[in-house]
């Protein structure tokens, strides 16, 4: 039973949890990290929610990294990694789209995951909540907090070029 | 103002619509459960063989044969283990479904407790000379001829047998009797998943007169990655040859192969890069969006060290920007960037291509001045010879190697 389901898991939500992890690492991290995450939801398939599994799954997949990020001197690899894809990909907009990846490594973890998930996993504020582990309230708050000092960093930015 | 949550979402680097799981991953994932199972069932099945009085064939090596006798493994582990410096040199071919792929590449190195020296050839060429603490790292490498200074990773992303004592899974193995003796003189062990590919085995063939490693052969089959390639499937097989694998003794001398010095040709140029490329002379003022990125690549790049000057800034045909620091010159062209110390730039020249960064398949090369053409070729293709104009040169696709004709 626990393999039937986990299976439907992956084929409903292997690309989202495969995106999750691509926006966050590197392309052959990405697939370790939902390699792993799919094996934790098989170990702990009486876990899984029914209603909206995926918040389930990428909260795995937020712990999974997160410990891997520990070992691999966190905020460093991160700031490489988005400079890397803000090189790679073609989706990020042509002005300041390395400025703005930059910003956003700069940004402590929880404020960059809330934006994170809002942005680009499409998720609104109780979902968020339900991934993080916080309230909703929490979620606006951090929200409005991370949108302000993502800004503050583009400013920042900004201004340290035109003082060069 | 422009929200910044539009902007992020603008600039998602992962395109929902179109990402599908690869297959390889699916069979990964399906297949690491079917691991996991199993494991979970083995010591059922080790009762089951013990009660039907079936002897297990491979035998799980451990300290001694049993009858008091030492195993060609003990042996191995007690002439290569304990204090000292170990000292190595291998050679490294790769075989690719039997065939032999590209050079010999070869590795010399010292190891002592948390500290390593490693040389990598391809053939006899020194490409890298790498110095490790417990903290720092010191890399530098023939292409740029300068050095870099990180800290030390905690996790490896490859495993000793690429960087590292060569014989150090060994003996690990072997304190946790994961050896498998295979024949006389071979044993094998699946190597850590952390630094290998996943289904890796590793065999170690060993010199039954001396105990010391002969060879390594490490075997996997390559799995499918996000773009199809020609190689999914294939078997790769690494052979390590041991031309020396020896333990000296703990003196000052041999210590001293592990100090973390620089390599002796390393560091920055003397050299003013304004005083080699007309462009940074006479090129055009950058725009402000050129800026903000020149800035970043000046903050960021090889950690800094460069010290680029912003302010010395300067395009060139075909948008190229260039940029001169301490003894470093940059070269960027929209969102894609390299470096060299000036030294290297004027007897080499520098390049950047690649579609994925620039949106476009050519390969631009900066010369220095008095360069008057480049000779390229792809490889086994005929060389050609492209004019140079204003330090600049423009190859139709990437993947060229060329030379300077001045």
């Amino acid at each position: 039973v626990s393999s039937s389901r986990v299976d439907a898991l992956f084929r409903e939500y292997g690309a989202d949890v495969l995106a999750y992890a691509m926006r966050r690492t590197e392309v052959q991290n990405a697939e370790d990290v939902v390699a792993e995450v799919f094996l934790i939801a098989w170990r702990r398939v009486d876990r899984v929610p029914d209603t909206e599994p995926v918040l389930w799954l990428y909260a795995v997949a937020r712990r999974v990294l997160a410990n891997q990020r520990r070992a691999a001197r966190r905020r460093k690899a991160l700031v490489d990694v988005l400079g890397r894809l803000a090189g790679r990909h073609s989706a990020a907009p042509e002005a300041g789209g390395l400025v703005l990846m930059l910003a956003l490594g700069r940004l402590r973890p929880d404020d960059r995951e809330v934006l994170m998930l809002t942005a680009w996993e499409g998720l609104d504020a109780s979902q968020v909540a339900a991934v993080l582990g916080c309230t909703p309230q929490a979620v606006h708050t951090r929200l409005h907090r991370a949108r302000a000092r993502l800004r503050a960093e583009l400013d920042r930015e900004i201004h340290e070029v035109s003082i060069a | 103002m422009t929200d910044v949550l539009d902007e992020l979402r603008d600039a998602d680097p992962v395109d929902r619509a179109s990402l599908e799981v690869p297959p390889a991953l699916a069979a990964r994932v399906a297949t690491a459960r079917g691991e996991r199972r199993h494991r979970s069932r083995r010591p059922a099945i080790l009762l089951g063989l013990a009660v039907a009085g079936v002897a297990v064939v491979a035998t799980m090596v451990g300290r001694g044969d049993g009858d008091g006798r030492l195993s060609l493994a003990d042996r191995a582990y007690a002439a290569t283990a304990g204090p000292g410096v170990r000292h190595w040199r291998i050679s490294i071919r790769t075989y690719i479904n039997g065939k032999r792929r590209g050079i010999v590449q070869r590795q010399e190195g010292w190891a002592r407790d948390g500290t390593l020296h490693t040389l990598l050839f391809d053939g006899h060429r020194l490409t890298s000379d790498i110095r490790q603490t417990r903290t720092r790292t010191r890399s530098w490498s023939a292409g740029m001829n300068d050095y870099i200074e990180t800290p030390t990773p905690k996790q490896r992303a490859s495993g000793p047998l690429q960087f590292g004592d060569p014989f150090a899974d060994f003996r690990r193995a072997h304190d946790a009797g994961r050896l498998v003796q295979v024949n006389a003189t071979t044993y094998r062990m699946r190597p850590d998943k952390r630094a290998f590919a996943p289904g890796s085995t590793l065999t170690y063939q060993l010199d039954p007169r001396t105990a010391l490693p002969a060879r390594a052969i490490l075997a996997y089959t390559r799995g499918a990655g996000p773009t199809p390639s020609t190689l999914d499937g294939a078997r790769y097989r690494s052979v390590f040859t041991y031309d020396t694998y020896e333990r000296l003794p703990d003196t000052a001398a041999n210590r001293a192969k592990l100090e973390l010095l620089a390599h002796p040709g390393a560091g920055p140029s003397k050299t003013d890069a304004r005083a080699v490329f007309a462009i940074l002379r006479d090129g055009a003022p950058i725009t402000d969006k050129e800026r903000k990125l020149v800035a970043n690549f000046a903050k960021y790049a090889l950690f800094g060290k460069p010290r680029f000057d912003v302010s010395s800034a300067r395009r060139g045909p075909h948008d190229i920007v260039l940029v001169a620091g301490d003894g470093y010159v940059g070269m960027m062209r929209k969102r894609g960037g390299t470096l060299a110390t000036v030294d290297t730039a004027t007897k080499r020249g520098m390049a950047i291509s690649g579609s994925a960064v620039n949106k476009d398949h050519g390969m631009y090369v900066v010369v220095p001045d008095g360069v008057k053409a480049i000779r390229a070729r792809v490889s086994h293709h005929r060389w050609k010879t492209v004019p140079v104009k204003q330090n600049v040169a423009v190859l139709p696709n990437g993947g060229y190697h060329f030379s300077l004709v001045r």
